[in-house]
């Protein structure tokens, strides 16, 4: 006895329910898929210099990857996430700083460990080493903190190779631009570089450019950093009378030439320009006042107190890992850390084909930009198909082709004995 | 000619150091037999000791000094009685002894760096004051060191040479079977030599420190091998062949670099200076500066 | 613990064990056979890998040609290092070994427009690109790596390949040092080192057998240079510190001064100290962070060697009686 109402309202009410069903499944089946978690565990390896020549500067970097790491768990736990991602530090090794160790680290970290990611080495020389001899014949990712040779940016690595600190070609024209509004295009400047791989390579770079922009050399030496004393190395670099000085060390060495300068007496700060590591306030103070009250050099703009991130960090290394001194370049293991882990996210995989996909697009524009103070910002903007642009706690890190930091906006800053300060900002782009 | 002078006081300085720690490894070779790879180390400690009293317990330098010292002194004879005494007593000979050296210093380098850390340090001094002495350039520090290296060697070696200890120490680097025959307690003297020799190593500790302005777990070692030449230049088992050989090798690295000198050497290759001087030297002289001339 | 048995990275560090074991083979005939204390050997194997590697980028000369110039580089080497050196007295002629080894080192430091400079072999063509000596290796190791292919499947990896190659140049060493060690020549080398003037008064030139031993062994230290050169691609004067020679001393007098068949096996013992206390991440040693742990490792491998002194002080195949230097 079915009228025709009651069937127009089971067949209304078997619609609604249809339709309803149907919206539901159409709208749980498209939030799966843009929702889908990926899963993955990144393993990263650091090998770093924890015995030679390097050991005042490795564990500090060493343990910044740490605090990276543990930054990001802590993050995933809050976001319900750490089920299905995270990262470990598998294992870290000492390369003794010494080039055939470093290449055994690797190796121990590529077969043993399977690691996806090696945050490491410091020297350019060890890093070509490790990556020719095991890294990209296994295709395995190595982000190298500190490697600055130019000959990095050619190496044929299967884009493979990354590095956090800007290629020295870059960072020589960077010196020679801050030098001409410093002293004045066509000055007289006296050189003076660590004698190393790191001091030597920027210092040629820095002397052609500033030749070819029609400035002079005066003097330019180079030290031994194991040397006894300084002394004599300070005086010839100090001898004629340049309008100033460009200065290329780390501070653990330049805690004993800048002494050794200061006692000749004819040698100013405020006449100095020096590079972006010892624009933090850490390796300024380890110098003394004497030596670095009125310096100023070049740095990536955004390392800069009023970042945010970049404060923020100095004192969560602080508080976290106390008992490693500040050198002034944990920021760039930290950053190779996140960087390595957001590529892993977007890739939704920690593969090495899929970090070496994405390292570059979420390193720079286009995106929103983001630092490790709003990480679970920026996950959940990767997780919804955003783009975003990381923002490091030592510089912007926009990564080109090439594997290296790319179009970067320097500064000249200036330490008055208590902050450091930004003078002027110009662009770089490599060309 | 004042670039000249001062380059020579920069020499005094460098040699200073040098000649101090050549001066205690000097001692434990020409006494002992023992090429101590280690000795660098030794050196290194007496730095961190000095900085415990320094920067811990707020001490000034004379007494920091005084407690690396005697701290260097005393780790010296306690690695004789754990160490040294017995793997001689095992059979263990020059070499045997050598590979020992080399695990020590090892052990020791490691040991500063879980201890102490890796990081840069500094006494606290003010290392930036110079005086300026008629176109020269020099620093209370360098002064210190120059003057304090020179008291040192020249007590050890008025003690080697006047001293009942001194004769003992003579005879049992010239043989200690003999030795011990004649009397000599040769025990107690191999004890007293590492004394000795702890003492100048812990003094060039803290003065390489203070000269250097900052330093690290590193010093002794990148010290060694200058050590050892300044022993050899200078002949070994003579205070003062050590003491000669610190110095010329200190004042050859730095005037090289003289500008009336062809121009002057580029700093970078300072040690090689050192080193071919080195060779020169016994090319003329095969027994060091000072040394007796002597067949194997 | 679990992933201890990676055969690719212990074919690494038997690779790297047979580099030393030809380096210290040299050691062995100088000091073992000789009695003469060359603490500059590193020398011999910088002055192997950079006359090859020089000649071929700069040169252009053809690989085989090259390595070959580079060991009549080393045993001319070998040779220019007992002339000044003969004179002196044994530990004076350490000194000296070690002063021409640190000279030839700043050379190559700081020669920059000849040997690269600081940066190593990759700046050998300055600084825009990578320079490559290793091609024609790469080939031949490929070509060896297809036969192993052939004969054990899919174990061959290239560090295998390597680890095959060395170890059949070791091989070739052996063969050829053990008949000369027990000829004639060899026995007058054992009688220098342990009486010199005795071996002089029978009208023997102790001279010229002593040039001769430094140059075989400065020779040799150039083929494990070469290698060195082979395996790793690229190479800077860091990798010729004093330290590797430190490191062959070891080695011999680990093995036993006088045996030759007793240095790879003291390469190998060497080798798995250093590599081996790479893998301490168990508990407890868990509870220290990375730092701690990195000067551990130097702390467990100088127990060791105290260890080994301190249980056998001739070296593990040498006899007592020879342990006696002056």
């Amino acid at each position: 006895m079915t009228s025709r109402p009651r069937l127009l309202g089971l067949g209304a009410i078997a619609l609604t329910i249809a339709i309803a069903a149907t919206a539901a499944a159409a709208s749980t089946r498209s939030s799966s898929t843009r929702a889908a978690t990926p899963s993955f565990q990144l393993r990263i390896g650091t090998i770093m210099p924890f015995t030679g020549d390097l050991s005042a500067v490795g564990p500090s970097l060493n343990a910044a990857v740490q605090l990276g790491v543990d930054t990001i768990n802590q993050t995933l736990t809050r976001l319900g996430l750490s089920n299905s991602i995270s990262v470990d530090l598998v294992d870290s090794q000492d390369d003794q700083t010494q080039t055939q160790p470093a290449i055994e680290a690797a190796t121990k970290e590529v077969k043993v460990d399977k690691v996806d990611v090696i945050v490491g080495t410091l020297s350019s020389t060890s890093t070509i080493a490790m990556a020719q001899g095991v890294t990209i014949p296994n295709d395995v990712v190595v982000i190298s903190p500190t490697a600055s040779a130019p000959q990095i940016t050619n190496l044929k690595d299967n884009n493979t190779v990354w590095r956090v600190l800007p290629s020295d070609t870059f960072q020589g024209r960077a010196l020679a631009a801050a030098g001409a509004t410093v002293f004045g295009r066509h000055a007289t400047v006296n050189v003076g570089a660590r004698n190393d791989d790191f001091g030597t390579a920027l210092q040629a770079l820095f002397i052609k450019t500033w030749k070819a922009r029609g400035g002079k050399i005066g003097a330019s030496v180079n030290w031994d950093p194991n040397g006894t004393t300084f002394d004599t190395e300070a005086q010839k670099l100090v001898s004629g009378n340049p309008a100033g000085w460009v200065i290329i060390d780390y501070p653990q060495t330049f805690a004993k030439m800048g002494p050794a300068l200061v006692r000749t007496g004819k040698w100013s700060p405020s006449k100095t320009l020096m590079t972006d590591v010892m624009s933090v306030p850490a390796s300024l103070k380890q110098v003394g006042r004497q030596a670095t009250v009125g310096l100023r050099g070049t740095a990536p703009a955004s390392l800069a107190p009023t970042y945010p991130q970049v404060s923020a960090f100095a004192k969560l290394f602080k508080k976290k890992e106390s008992k490693f001194p500040a050198t002034g370049y944990e920021g760039l293991s930290f950053d190779a850390t996140i960087l390595s882990f957001l590529a892993a996210l977007q890739g939704h995989s920690a593969s090495p084909n899929a970090i070496k996909a994405n390292l570059r697009s979420i390193s720079g524009p286009p995106g929103i930009k983001v630092t490790y103070l709003n990480l679970a910002q920026a996950i959940k903007d990767i997780l919804a198909g955003k783009q975003i642009d990381y923002q490091g706690v030592f510089g912007p890190v926009d990564y080109d082709s090439h594997g290296d930091v790319g179009s970067a906006i320097f500064k000249i800053w200036k330490y008055d004995g208590k902050t450091v300060s930004t003078i002027k900002e110009f662009t770089y782009s490599s060309q | 000619m004042t670039e000249l002078l001062q380059l020579i006081v920069n020499g005094l300085v460098t040699g200073s150091i040098y000649a101090l720690g050549a001066a205690s490894i000097s001692l434990v070779y020409g006494a002992l037999r023992i090429v101590n790879f280690a000795q660098g180390d030794y050196v290194t400690f007496g730095a961190y000791a000095a900085l415990l009293v320094n920067l811990h317990w707020r001490g000034g330098m004379v007494s920091a000094t005084l407690f690396a010292v005697a701290a260097t002194a005393a780790l010296a004879v306690a690695l004789e009685f754990v160490l040294w005494r017995p793997m001689r007593r095992r059979g263990a000979k020059t070499m045997g002894l050598f590979i020992t050296s080399i695990g020590l210093a090892f052990i020791m380098r490691a040991s500063i760096l879980f201890i102490g850390g890796n990081g840069e340090r500094s006494f606290r001094v003010d290392v930036f004051q110079s005086y300026a002495v008629g176109g020269i350039r020099v620093s209370e520090p360098q002064l210190i060191a120059i003057c304090v290296s020179l008291a040192a060697i020249l007590a050890v070696a008025l003690v080697l040479s006047k001293t009942s200890f001194g004769r003992a120490v003579r005879a049992i680097s010239d043989s200690p079977d003999l030795a011990s025959v004649a009397g000599v307690d040769v025990d107690r003297t191999v004890v007293a030599v590492w004394i000795l020799a702890g003492m100048l190593a812990g003094l060039c500790g803290v003065l390489a420190g203070l000269v250097q302005s900052s330093f690290d777990p590193n010093l002794g070692f990148t010290l060694l091998l200058p050590l050892f030449a300044a022993v050899v230049v200078g002949g070994v088992g003579s205070p003062y062949g050590a003491l000669i050989g610190g110095l010329s090798l200190g004042i050859v690295q730095e005037v090289c670099t003289w500008s009336g000198f062809f121009g002057g050497v580029n700093p970078v290759w300072k040690p090689a200076i050192a080193f071919s001087v080195l060779i020169a030297v016994l090319l003329v002289r095969p027994q060091g500066l000072l040394g007796r001339a002597r067949t194997l | 613990m679990t992933q201890l048995l990676s055969l690719d990275f212990w074919s690494l560090v038997g690779v790297v064990a047979g580099i030393y074991a030809i380096f210290s083979l040299g050691l062995q005939l100088q000091f073992g056979y000789s009695g003469l204390l060359n603490f500059g050997h590193v020398a011999s194997m910088a002055v192997g890998a950079y006359v090859m590697a020089i000649l071929v980028v700069k040169a252009s000369f053809p690989l085989w040609a090259a390595s070959l110039a580079a060991i009549g580089a080393g045993l001319l080497f070998g040779a220019a290092l007992s002339l000044p050196t003969l004179r002196l007295r044994a530990d004076y002629f350490a000194i000296v070994t070690i002063a021409i080894s640190e000279i030839v080192r700043f050379f190559a430091l700081n020669e920059q427009s000849l040997t690269g400079g600081p940066l190593g072999t990759s700046n050998l063509e300055g600084p825009t690109q990578v320079t490559e000596y290793n091609r024609s290796w790469v080939a031949f190791q490929s070509t060896v790596q297809g036969w192993l292919h052939g004969l054990i499947g899919s174990h061959a990896s290239s560090d295998f390949t390597m680890l095959v190659i060395v170890w059949v140049v070791v091989l070739g060493c052996l063969l050829l040092l053990t008949p000369i060690t027990r000829s004639p020549w060899g026995r007058v080398l054992r009688g220098i080192r342990e009486d010199e003037d005795a071996v002089a008064a029978l009208g023997k030139p102790v001279a010229r057998y002593k040039l001769q031993s430094l140059a075989l062994g400065a020779g040799l230290g150039a083929v494990a240079g070469l290698l060195y050169a082979f395996q790793f691609q690229f190479f800077s004067p860091d990798d010729f510190d004093p330290l590797i020679t430190f490191y062959a001393w070891l080695i011999v007098l680990v093995a036993g001064a006088g045996r030759m068949w007793a240095v790879p096996i003291g390469a190998l013992i060497f080798a798995l100290i250093f590599s081996g206390t790479r893998f301490f991440n168990f508990k407890p040693f868990t509870y220290l962070d990375a730092a701690q742990l990195a000067y551990l490792r130097y702390m467990v491998i100088g127990a060791i060697l105290i260890a080994l002194m301190a249980w056998r002080p001739q070296g593990l195949f040498g006899k007592r009686e020879e342990l006696v230097l002056e």
